[in-house]
């Protein structure tokens, strides 16, 4: 039980004080005014914050375990790495909070006001994000799994390669928001506002679509597979690339599709010929621009490869001494049994390596858009960026011996 | 000559056991005992015989009791006379008194009967008497007994003076009698002073004190059952500069009323046996606010009960519940003169026992409409005591809100969509069909189904459970789910320090799991009537809900031992 009571607290406060790595456990500070404080390290396991004002305090490594957080003006509190483990923080006002790397698991947060705030890698995993405005707020790489996001505003905001899978986006707004790789596996967004949205890349196999709005959106390279679409709009969505291999498209709402592959509407799939061209080609892919599949148990060697613009390519052979050349807004994935040893990628694609890339002459990757490497992939080299960057993802566990270089 | 030689020669306090200061009159050289002022024979003033003060006796702290009404000044009051001195003590007219009572004090036994009158004290010009208001009718106008005010009032002083002096009788080492617990004099306790030092077993006899103007009450209890009383609050309220004898008049006067309360409900006999009568109508109007401020806690088997009907069919039992408290209710109604709720009171008496000699198990339709209506002319009467409303506001939105969530899919979402379809009353949900959530709500008719299924299992829970005053039932079920929660707490703790892909998976079954529970002790918690607790409870952590569960369990616990 901690050491200090209410009225100690509020005393060293009023005199300056700071509480870094105090026992404040249990403590009844409810409607306390700590506004700008020095809580770093300190310890409020389950701790009555309710309604406490703690505008700009510092709560980096905090633990906040059940603390009970309702109604509290956390307005930008540093709450970095911070564990909130099954907090209640409803309603609460985090506006321009810090929650990087904040421990956030079942905590609740219904109706909380996250606006501009920064989740990047949270753990939201089965969290409570119920009616919470989390407007532009940075959720990229969070790991909202099984989170409930009903009717949450998700306005602008940025969720590139968040973790969704099973959660719950009923009626939630996520217009203009960033999606990019992100993961939705068995999430369910029916009613969900995905209007201009940015879905690159997004997994949304199994995931519930029912009467959401995607008009615009932009799910080039999309998986949509198994998704649940009826009576959803795709009006005007970007879907070149996308995969749709036994949706259910049952009342459609669709005037027409973007198919080109920069996604600037040069090529048009009008209202009459969309669903023929969702149902028959599952692959949502322009004409001969199929994907190219190199098996298992095969090996390329000194072999020079080259693949045209937007073409999709896997794979799970071995690669010695190759060289191999993608256009742009292709796709390259070696797959886990996959290996290109010592081996060149050069052009404007999308590389995601979940087996081992080794380089043969530096830069062993030149020009590339993106590179991903799971957790079990590994690589070794030298990347050589174009002049818009190279965007990069790492997935904790990969392997990685490499080194970066700006554009020539 | 010892003081006692002189008393038995004069023939007055045979039998005492007290021992006298002794002063002597100037002119004709009486003895008389310290307190008296003047001769009782020539009316000359007395004076103290100094040598014949034992020093042990004249450190006796026995008060002497004045012989005169008006006390006299203060510099003339012998030694070993306290400062304040208690005012006279009441007499009743027709009473044999005894002259000893007044040339000894502190005497434990009765006064001689046939004892010679005393002689006259003449007291110094008496000061004039505060205005006294006309004395109630069982008081003749001059008695010196002092103003009471009202007539309920003196009667309970007649009722608590009358076993006071038949017990005053009972020989030393009987069981336990009644004693007179003084009430005290404006500004000055006396619990403490006199009746809190009377040995154990005897009686405070003669002087007990007399109730300030505002005095309500005296209370008649057994030795055995209610210890003395210490000066400390008296202290504390002089301390705090605060007069403490209307606050503790009034805190005695509602531990009288409590304690009526308790007999009722112990012995199913009337409480008050020698309750007020009140006519004044101030004081009608304090007894009463007193009446309700108490009978809102008995009056809650009833009330939960009600409850209980607008949200289902309760079984019966809960009639041979509510009856017994109905009926002391009554009595009491009847002893403080409340005729109308007394009709109101019988009315619904009448239709419990219909709704006991009906054929069916649990509280149908027909009997429902029946109490409903006998009810609703007890709140029409005293509404502080038996009105629902409130109580039902706090309750239920608990209760519908956690039961809707342990719906799955029940979320922010469709709990917005429910309640802004206006469906918010228990009532509402056991009286819909799927169909109909549905088609108001919006939502999917298999979530509708399962919310109709939630709602309906716990009608028949509240329908099939066996009622009893102390809500034994609910509580060993909540004593259950306390259980059950620790048990998934203490898994949840262990597995969370585990990594492993396993761990995580049971962890989040466990957090799913540990959160229902949760849902339903708010569902049981609500229904006792525990609201704020779990309003406090929803506030801790896991650790902490559960203690304080445990500790609320066992406070009720100890509060059944003791009441049985």
């Amino acid at each position: 039980m901690a050491a200090l009571t209410r009225d100690d607290i509020l005393k060293k406060f009023g005199l300056g004080e700071t509480f870094e790595r105090a026992d404040l456990r249990g403590l009844d500070l409810s409607k306390a005014s700590l506004e700008g404080g020095d809580f770093r390290r300190a310890d409020l396991e389950g701790a009555n914050l309710e309604g406490a004002k703690l505008r700009g305090a510092n709560l980096r490594n905090a633990n906040l375990r059940e603390a009970y957080l309702t109604g509290a003006d956390l307005r930008d509190v540093n709450f970095d790495k911070a564990e909130l483990e099954g907090a209640n923080l409803e309603q609460a006002r985090l506006l321009g909070a810090n929650l990087n790397r904040a421990n956030l698991e079942g905590a609740n947060l219904t109706g909380a006001s996250l606006a501009g705030a920064r989740l990047t890698n949270a753990q939201l995993e089965a969290a409570n994000l119920g009616g919470a405005d989390l407007t532009e707020a940075a959720l990229t790489h969070a790991d909202l799994t099984e989170c409930y996001l009903g009717a949450a505003k998700l306005q602008g905001a940025d969720l590139a390669s968040a973790d969704l899978s099973s959660a719950k986006l009923e009626e939630a707004n996520l217009a203009g928001a960033r999606l990019d790789d992100a993961e939705l596996t068995g999430a369910d967004a029916h009613g969900a506002n995905f209007a201009g949205a940015s879905m690159v890349k997004v997994n949304l196999s199994r995931t519930i679509l029912s009467k959401a709005d995607l008009s615009g959106a932009d799910l080039r390279h999309a998986t949509l597979a198994d998704a649940k679409l009826d009576f959803a709009n795709l009006t005007g969505a970007k879907v070149f690339g996308a995969v749709a291999t036994g949706a259910l498209l049952e009342g459609l709402v669709c005037e027409s599709l973007d198919a080109s592959t920069e996604g600037d509407g040069s090529r048009r799939i009008p209202k009459g010929s969309v669903l023929g061209f969702l149902t028959n080609r599952h692959s949502v892919a322009p004409e001969g621009m199929g994907t190219r599949y190199f098996g298992q148990g095969d090996v390329l060697r000194n072999a020079a490869l080259e693949f045209g613009e937007g073409a999709s390519v896997q794979i799970e052979s071995r690669f010695e001494r190759c060289s191999i050349a993608l256009g742009r807004g292709s796709e390259l994935i070696v797959g886990k049994a996959g290996v290109l040893a010592e081996c060149q990628i050069v052009g404007a694609g999308n590389i995601t390596i979940h087996g081992q890339f080794v380089e043969r002459e530096s830069p062993g990757i030149i020009g590339a858009s993106q590179i991903v490497v799971s957790s079990r992939g590994s690589l070794v080299g030298a990347v050589q960026q174009p002049a818009e960057s190279t965007r990069f993802a790492f997935e904790p566990g990969c392997k990685l011996r490499m080194k970066i270089l700006q554009s020539r | 000559m010892s003081f006692f030689t002189r008393l038995f020669r004069r023939g007055e306090g045979g039998g005492a056991e007290g021992e006298v200061i002794v002063k002597k009159c100037v002119k004709c050289g009486a003895e008389w005992e310290s307190a008296a002022q003047f001769c009782g024979e020539c009316g000359a003033p007395i004076k103290e015989d100094p040598e014949e003060l034992v020093p042990e006796v004249a450190a006796a702290p026995v008060p002497p009791t004045p012989p005169a009404p008006a006390p006299l000044p203060r510099q003339r009051s012998s030694v070993g006379t306290p400062a304040a001195t208690p005012p006279p003590p009441p007499e009743r007219p027709g009473r044999a008194t005894g002259g000893s009572r007044r040339k000894v004090a502190g005497s434990t036994t009765a006064p001689s009967r046939g004892a010679p009158p005393p002689p006259p004290a003449r007291a110094a010009p008496p000061k004039p008497p505060p205005p006294v208001p006309a004395p109630p009718p069982d008081i003749p106008a001059g008695s010196s007994r002092p103003r009471l005010p009202s007539g309920a009032l003196s009667e309970l002083f007649s009722a608590a003076e009358s076993e006071l002096f038949s017990s005053a009788e009972t020989p030393e080492g009987s069981p336990p009698v009644p004693r007179v617990e003084p009430a005290q004099t404006s500004g000055q306790s006396t619990n403490g002073s006199q009746a809190g030092a009377a040995p154990k077993g005897s009686a405070t006899v003669g002087t007990p004190n007399i109730p300030g103007s505002h005095e309500p009450l005296t209370l008649v209890e057994p030795l055995s059952e209610r210890p003395p009383k210490d000066a400390k609050a008296g202290k504390r309220a002089a301390r705090d500069g605060k007069p403490s004898a209307e606050d503790a008049a009034y805190k005695q006067l509602l531990d009288d009323v409590d304690a009526g309360f308790d007999s009722i409900v112990r012995t199913d006999e009337p409480a008050v046996p020698d309750a007020p009568r009140v006519s004044d109508p101030g004081d009608m109007k304090q007894v009463q606010a007193l009446f309700q401020q108490i009978a809102t806690s008995y009056a809650r088997p009833v009330r939960d009960f009600m409850i209980e009907i607008k949200w289902g069919e309760p079984p019966k039992e809960w009639i041979g519940i509510c009856a017994p408290a109905v009926s002391s209710l009554r009595r009491s109604a009847e002893q403080m003169e409340l005729p109308e709720l007394c009709g109101a009171l019988d009315g619904f008496l009448a239709a419990l026992e219909r709704a006991q000699s009906s054929n069916e198990r649990a509280i149908t339709d027909q009997t429902k409409d029946l109490l409903v209506a006998g009810y609703g002319d007890l709140v029409r009467v005293m509404p502080d005591v038996f009105a629902l409303e409130a109580e039902q506001r706090r309750r239920e939105p608990i209760i519908v809100q956690s039961l809707l969530l342990q719906v799955p899919d029940v979320h922010k979402v469709a709990l917005d969509k429910i309640y802004a379809a206006g469906l918010t009353t228990l009532e509402m949900f056991f009286l819909a069909r799927a169909a109909d959530i549905a088609d108001a709500t919006g939502l999917p008719p298999a979530t509708a189904k399962s919310i109709v299924e939630k709602f309906q299992s716990y009608r028949r829970d509240i329908e099939s459970a066996k009622p009893d005053k102390g809500r034994a039932a609910e509580r060993g079920r909540l004593a259950t789910l306390v259980g059950q929660l620790k048990r998934q707490h203490e898994d949840y703790e262990r597995i969370a320090s585990s990594w492993s892909a396993d761990a995580t998976a049971k962890k989040k079954r466990l957090r799913q799991l540990r959160t229902e529970t949760v849902l339903q002790v708010n569902v049981l918690l609500a229904r006792l009537g525990e609201v704020d607790r779990q309003g406090r409870i929803e506030k801790m952590s896991y650790d902490n809900k559960i203690r304080e569960l445990e500790r609320y369990l066992e406070e009720e616990k100890r509060k059944d031992a003791s009441l049985s």
